[in-house]
């Protein structure tokens, strides 16, 4: 449990740093400020996604189905781009 | 342009984090009122906003280990539903072209967001709540080490069906607006589901970015994120809400907070006004 939060910790660390990196290229770039919006999108979706993994850990089936669900309405509001 | 859009970044992060509010909110107003913007990329660019400084702040509370994920994750299903819905809401009454709709909801909407605000700075109260049977079935038991009174609190959450249909409705405010809807998310958890509040702040802050997320999906697919202005705007709110807490943390002030309160309330009368086209 404590190593997964360090885990989720760091990654969300990281992936802040990187969208502010992005962003802060995007200025003379634009194209990066593009990778910046979608760096920042997928933070809170992989923090869901390892978050499944963390109540796999605990056995905990419940919370196992319920992530999953949350994590198929996240790619869902994603993947219907085209529109 | 740029370099005005970076320091209306700051301000709002600024603004945002001595208020209690957050990045995302303040800069739907900043960006319609200062600059014209039209609402739906004001929006999106909030919602960027509002990832940004939710998972920057978020590193705290995990450390401090009160973010109950449980309570939140389960509350999130409906939450993205609703923020889903929420935003193709939005999307139509973007087509029929009635965004001064948009700015009357959403100046009610900051009105209430302030609420929260205020009642942190009034007692913390400890509550003796009975569990109930989807205490039991959700697993929604929880403690947290409290620093000030230096033991361990325990807690239990309540009503989840309830919390979960406030936190649909939440959701599509978040999806409508653009916003995180944590003060909404707070309510909810504090009234409805008879939590800490500092166990609804801390598990809000996780929601907010997963329910911003979704609404993202939406907005993106239908254009209304434009990167060119979400750079320089969330570079300023991370540099602004950075400088806050900072702030925050020296200068223990409720004075400083009503203020900062008192000047969100001022730009939602400036949104309802503009809504009703007198502004």
């Amino acid at each position: 449990m404590e190593h997964f939060d360090w885990i989720i910790a760091r990654m969300l660390q990281y992936g802040v740093i990187a969208g502010f990196l992005l962003f802060l290229i995007g200025l003379f770039f634009p194209l990066f400020a593009a990778f910046g919006v979608f760096t920042l999108i997928a933070i809170p979706i992989v923090r869901v996604a390892l978050s499944i993994f963390l109540f796999a850990k605990e056995r905990n089936i419940l919370y196992i189905c319920i992530t999953a669900i949350v994590f198929i309405n996240l790619l869902i509001a994603l993947l219907n781009q085209g529109k | 342009m740029d370099i005005y859009l970076i320091l209306v970044g700051i301000l709002a992060g600024f603004i945002g984090s001595l208020s209690g509010l957050g990045g995302g909110i303040i800069v739907t107003p900043a960006l319609t009122l200062l600059f014209g913007v039209p609402f739906e990329y004001a929006a999106g660019t909030s919602l960027i906003a509002t990832i940004a400084t939710s998972s920057g702040a978020a590193v705290a509370f995990i450390k401090d280990k009160i973010t109950n994920l449980k309570i939140g994750m389960s509350l999130e299903i409906a939450t993205t539903v609703g923020a889903i819905l929420g935003a193709h809401i939005a999307k139509v009454i973007y087509a029929e072209n009635l965004r001064n709709l948009m700015y009357i909801v959403f100046g009610f909407v900051l009105i209430l967001s302030i609420v929260p605000s205020l009642f942190q700075l009034t007692g913390k109260k400890e509550r003796i709540v009975e569990p109930d049977n989807t205490t039991r079935i959700f697993q929604m038991e929880g403690s947290y080490y409290d620093p000030a009174q230096q033991k361990e609190r325990h807690y239990a959450g309540v009503r989840w069906w309830l919390g979960e249909a406030v936190m649909f409705i939440a959701g599509i405010v978040s999806g409508l607006l653009g916003i995180g809807s944590g003060a909404l998310k707070v309510i909810g958890m504090d009234w409805v589901m008879r939590l800490p509040i500092k166990v609804s702040t801390s598990t809000s802050n996780f929601m907010i970015g997963v329910t911003a997320a979704a609404g993202s999906g939406v907005y993106l697919a239908s254009g209304f994120i434009k990167p060119s202005l979400a750079a320089p705007i969330v570079l300023g709110v991370l540099a602004g809400s950075y400088l806050g807490s900072k702030i925050m943390a020296k200068i223990h002030s409720g004075k400083l907070r009503l203020f900062f309160v008192f000047i969100i309330f001022l730009l939602a009368l400036q949104m309802i006004l503009r809504g009703y086209g007198t502004f």
